[in-house]
């Protein structure tokens, strides 16, 4: 047994300080207004579909809520449930240990869309933005969605790297 | 069956969710243990991963910089002397007013409006979020900062603290400002050099940039707020402290009835670019001799 999976979810928090704390400081500013820069969903998406939906599910649940915390500004919970949710669902469809490169890709792109769609949805019934969807498809979702794309290509190899010397647990345990 | 229990669970998390954003939206009075025990430790080690970070960044763009420090250093030494000059103007002038307000009976309140001192705070962490744009700054209720005090940067107003710790406090930046919004807030204006001119700014419209000053009077020629005013906040109602710079008239138009007039203007702040913020709190400054601290 070794501590891999540990350092693994450490790493996640890394790439929490990593995005609030460090990328806004050397991001273009014309990007700024354009980029909600979502790291950890990336990896979380990663996770549901290399390892497991639940896995998934709990880490993006539980750093959805580090996020909804820390910048505790509207409400909390949007974060949380978008992530955890959308982690779930792709990890339902898509859970195939051995997905090569273009679907975890395609899967990054429709977690991506979910996760900005729901989240504009959440503050929408919350009356936070009177903004139109077309508008905000334009202003973030989309350019979004690329960033966080090639986040993935870049960040695909040593995840695979690492979730193969890692063996799938042979029997899924079944709370929740 | 089995389908039907995950469903189901689904259906109970969906619920649990959309009441704990009920309960967690608006106004709340202060924050629960664990939400500042995390609050504060995240703060913490974001802290510290911030500041190599900062310092970094800081140093390529003062190297950008670095053939226009001359020029700068011409106009800036000729701006001091003149804000030396003037400071003895003011120094008199506050003496004045303050002996006038004190034969006048002002209360602790009043006197509190109309003064103000900056804190500095680092940022620490900024939520590139365009729903619910929030920054993170390095001082907390132990510094004396409180929710609902005004935060700027050194060209304007930026935000509102929305949540403290001890050591952390949470900003709701001013491009969240909207009517609708549950915790909305309205910050009376005014324009500065023009006494008597009066507004409310209270939203931002995403799409031209622009923060909206509604509710101007427009019958009186005299008070008049035209394009190329520059708007400071005007400390009445009591929320914010006067003379906090909020941005540029861009254009003055009518209102929807002609009543009254409705001002865009362009905030002087720059939302993108984050190092130090001040936090505006009323009252004067007990640290200091002189003065109000300004920036």
């Amino acid at each position: 047994m070794t501590w891999r999976k540990q350092v693994l979810v450490l790493l996640l928090f890394v790439l929490f300080l990593f995005e609030g704390s460090v990328l806004p400081w050397f991001m273009p500013e014309a990007w700024s207004e354009h980029l909600m820069p979502n790291l950890i969903f990336v990896c979380v998406l990663f996770v549901a579909v290399y390892r497991h939906r639940y896995a998934g599910m709990v880490l993006g649940a539980v750093f959805g809520m580090l996020h909804d915390v820390v910048y505790y500004g509207a409400m909390l919970g949007p974060y949380s449930f978008t992530m955890g949710f959308t982690a779930y669902v792709l990890g339902l469809i898509f859970q195939l240990p051995k997905a090569p490169l273009p679907v975890m890709l395609g899967v990054v792109m429709i977690g991506s869309f979910m996760l900005d769609s729901m989240l504009f949805g959440i503050y929408t019934v919350f009356d936070f933005n009177n903004q139109p969807y077309n508008w905000a498809l334009i202003q973030y979702i989309i350019p979004d969605l690329l960033f966080r794309v090639v986040f993935a290509l870049i960040v695909y190899v040593p995840i695979r790297r690492q979730f193969d010397k890692m063996p799938l647990r042979p029997k899924k345990e079944e709370n929740e | 069956m089995f389908g039907n229990r995950k469903l189901f669970i689904l259906l109970i998390v969906l619920v649990l969710f959309i009441a704990l954003m009920g309960v967690t939206l608006g106004d709340r009075v202060g924050l629960t243990w664990p939400e500042k025990f995390v609050k504060d430790t995240v703060g913490f080690t974001q802290r510290v991963v911030n500041k190599p970070a900062s310092a970094v960044s800081g140093f390529f763009k003062d190297i950008s910089e670095l053939g226009q420090v001359y020029d700068e250093n011409d106009r800036l030494r000729i701006k001091v002397a003149q804000l030396e000059r003037d400071l003895v103007n003011y120094n008199q002038m506050k003496n004045d007013v303050d002996g006038l307000k004190a034969s006048l009976n002002f209360t602790k309140t009043q006197t509190d409006n109309s003064t103000k001192h900056y804190r500095f705070a680092q940022v620490v962490s900024v939520n590139e979020d365009v729903n619910n744009p929030t920054v993170n700054i390095d001082v907390g209720s132990k510094d004396g900062v409180e929710v609902g005090m005004a935060v700027t940067s050194i060209d304007g107003m930026v935000g509102v603290v929305s949540t403290t710790t001890d050591y952390t406090a949470t900003v709701q930046l001013i491009t969240s400002l909207s009517l609708t919004s549950p915790d909305s807030y309205a910050i009376s204006a005014t324009a500065d050099g023009k006494s008597g001119t009066f507004g409310i700014v209270e939203s931002y419209d995403p799409k031209e940039k622009r923060l909206l000053m509604t509710g101007i009077k427009n019958d009186d020629p005299t008070k008049m707020i035209k394009s190329g005013d520059i708007i400071v906040s005007s400390g009445s109602g009591g929320v914010f402290p006067a003379g906090i710079v909020l941005g540029k008239v861009m254009v003055v138009e009518p209102s929807q009835f002609g009543l009254t007039s409705t001002a865009k203007i362009r905030p002087t702040a720059s939302f993108v670019e984050w190092k130090e913020l001040f936090v505006v709190i009323p009252g004067p400054d007990p640290n200091a001799a002189t003065g109000d601290g300004t920036p």
